[in-house]
């Protein structure tokens, strides 16, 4: 179990994490996920040792390590970079931390080719590494970070150099490898989707700060604030009135807007929602369903496998996202009107 | 390659006033004659085989193989550590420590040399091997520390990273990551501060009073006669000095092209 409480970082003026409070449990695949600059790196580097707190403490198994030197700490570390050295070859580069640790050459020679096994590289054992590519170095430097067989293994953006191809399948790989060896791992990456996909635990970082934690569906489902909705996923973000209240439902309106949602009691004149794009459905103007209210299209993006379609209802603009229903479907074309239709339970009220 | 005819006229004429004398020099070390003459009427190795035999001119080659063989290793331990300092060291201070480290560079020998002969006087160091290596030493020690550093910028912090988490601790950082990146810089350094000190004149003429070295052999023999010895020593350290410098060159090019060296 690696424990963080409260840490936090300032470099001068800059508070660069401010009181990072997180768990990660055996065998989990947390992720942290935020902007550029919001103190992702500098998190990743207090838990391994490279640079110290101003605050708050680093656990593994119980221990508190934040006064540790890195090379004691025992976390497997991969780079974007990839790092490696460049003077030895893959299997001196897979065997350095066994070296470290004194281990006797046959030991060495097994866990070396085990370890190759792993990232499928077994053949290449005898390369340089200016001889491999991206995809190739990457999974050396993986290797070299698993075979020391880690307490925790740190990530930072370690795919940011691949192309998408290479990079959903080094996704997979990874993924797959982290559940056979349970190892508990905090990957550090800026892409939502890789987020989604890969974590069980997802923190959004924001200004130094967490944000938000929780499962995937969790984060995408009920996030908290406004940040969290448009920073995972795409999200129409409302500022509406409290109209009144039908049966359970609150409804809340502007301008030609009209939703239902299940808000709990509260005074408040206006409340901020939150609705996913894919929730707004569309249909022809005549089809004339209760709750349905009528939106001008504003323009269609075409991205294949989707299409979105900014309308304008009343003075806002609603997102709708319509998978593609191929020929025969209903696509509404530029200009014309069509009926909104938004479930109550697809509209998630905001805390700020 | 194509040069524009003015820039190669130009190289040329500076190639050819530039080993004309060196040319002239080797030619004449080479005569089998007693006197220095240009071009020598008779051929033959004879003075090289004097200077090998000769006493002073032994000795004083041995003693100037000998300070340079303590200075080189020792200017490049010094000046490695000054170089690792400096990079890796508090920000403070910086900038003024380094140009205090390799002000011996651009200042004048004879400045320098003249204050080593008062701190040698007072330390009753004159006339020895001592005062000799530590004089050189400091005119060999921003050798080090000027490449060593160029070579330092080049050294990925990561991969020192990745060292330190994969459980290496300073000393194995050093050792096998720090160390190969920086070897060229490290090597050429070394060279440079060989040459720098068996070449050393001024400052060796004034700790010196009966302790020899080649370049004052040279110097005293020069005083006497121009003798033909002269040229063939002169021809050996140029010799010498030229596959040092291939040694470097060589070295530089092994690791811009960035083939591995085991
Ligand atoms: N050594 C340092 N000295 C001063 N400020 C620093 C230092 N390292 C990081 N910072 C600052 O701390 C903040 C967080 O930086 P950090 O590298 O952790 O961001 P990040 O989330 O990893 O960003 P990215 O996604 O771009 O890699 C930034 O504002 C950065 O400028
Ligand atoms: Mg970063």
């Amino acid at each position: 179990m690696i424990v963080l409480k409260s840490l936090t970082k300032r470099f001068g003026e800059v508070t660069a994490v401010r009181d990072v409070t997180l768990t990660v449990t055996p065998g989990e695949f947390v992720t942290l996920l935020g902007p550029s600059g919001c103190g992702k790196t500098t998190t990743l580097r207090m838990i391994a040792g490279f640079t110290a707190p101003t605050g708050g403490r680093v656990e593994m198994a119980g221990t508190d390590v934040t006064g540790r030197p890195p090379h004691r700490r025992e976390v497997g570390l991969v780079f974007q970079s990839y790092a490696l050295f460049p003077h030895m070859s893959v299997q001196d580069n897979v065997g350095f931390g066994l070296k470290m640790r004194k281990r006797p050459a046959e030991e060495v020679a097994r866990r070396v080719d085990e370890a190759l096994g792993l990232v499928k590289l077994a053949d290449f054992a005898d390369r340089y590494p200016s001889a491999l590519s991206g995809g190739q170095q990457q999974r050396v430097a993986l290797a070299r970070a698993l075979v020391i067989r880690p307490q925790l293994l740190l990530l930072d953006e370690p795919f940011g150099a691949l192309d998408k191809q290479l990079r959903d399948h080094m996704q997979i790989e990874l993924r797959t490898l982290q559940r056979q060896l349970a190892l508990p791992t905090i990957f550090v990456t800026h892409d939502q989707g890789e987020a989604l996909s890969m974590s069980d635990r997802v923190a959004i970082m924001n200004a130094g700060e967490v944000v938000q934690i929780g499962t995937p569906t969790e984060l995408y489902e009920r996030p908290r604030t406004a940040f969290v909705a448009t920073f995972l996923g795409r999200s129409n973000v409302l500022e509406l009135d409290v109209i009144g209240r039908e049966g359970p439902l609150t409804v809340l309106g502007r301008a030609g807007l009209r939703l239902h949602a299940t808000l709990p009691q509260s005074t408040a004149s206006t409340r901020r929602v939150m609705v996913r794009p894919e929730r707004v459905a569309m249909r022809p103007p005549d089809a004339g369903a209760p709750g349905a209210m009528t939106g001008t299209v504003r323009a269609a993006n075409y991205f294949g496998q989707s299409i979105d379609y900014p309308i304008e209802v009343g003075a806002e603009t609603v997102e709708a996202m319509s998978v593609n229903p191929g020929a025969g479907g209903f696509l509404p074309e530029i200009g014309a009107e069509v009926d909104l239709e938004i479930a109550s339970d697809a509209v998630w009220p905001l805390d700020d | 390659m194509k040069l524009p005819s003015l820039t190669l006229i130009a190289t040329l004429f500076i190639l050819v006033f530039l080993t004309a004398p060196l040319f002239i020099l080797i030619v004449q070390s080479f005569t089998a004659e007693a006197h220095l003459r240009f071009p020598p009427e008779s051929f033959g190795t004879r003075w090289y085989g004097y200077i090998f035999q000769s006493e002073p001119w032994r000795e004083a080659g041995l003693r100037s193989l000998l300070v340079a063989g303590i200075v080189a290793p020792g200017a490049l331990v010094i000046g490695t550590m000054a170089a690792l300092g400096l990079d890796r060291g508090p920000g403070f201070g910086r900038n003024g420590l380094y140009a205090l480290l390799i002000a011996p560079m651009v200042l004048p020998h004879l400045v320098l040399a003249l204050g080593m002969l008062h701190v040698a006087l007072s330390m009753g160091l004159e006339d020895t091997l001592l005062a000799i290596v530590l004089g050189h030493l400091t005119i060999a020690v921003p050798y080090v520390v000027v490449t060593v550093g160029a070579s330092l910028q080049s050294v990925d912090r990561m991969q020192e990273e990745a060292a330190r988490s994969l459980g290496a601790n300073d000393w194995n950082v050093f050792r096998h990551v720090i160390f190969p990146a920086i070897r060229p810089g490290v090597l050429g350094g070394a060279i440079f501060a060989f040459i720098a000190s068996f070449d050393e004149f001024i400052v060796t003429f004034f700790l010196a009073t009966f302790q020899n070295t080649l370049p004052l052999q040279i110097f005293s023999t020069l005083s006497f006669q121009v003798e033909p010895s002269i040229a063939a020593a002169s021809t050996l350290v140029l010799v010498g000095t030229a596959l040092l410098t291939a040694l470097i060159l060589t070295q530089g090019q092994v690791v811009a092209s960035g083939k591995i060296v085991k």
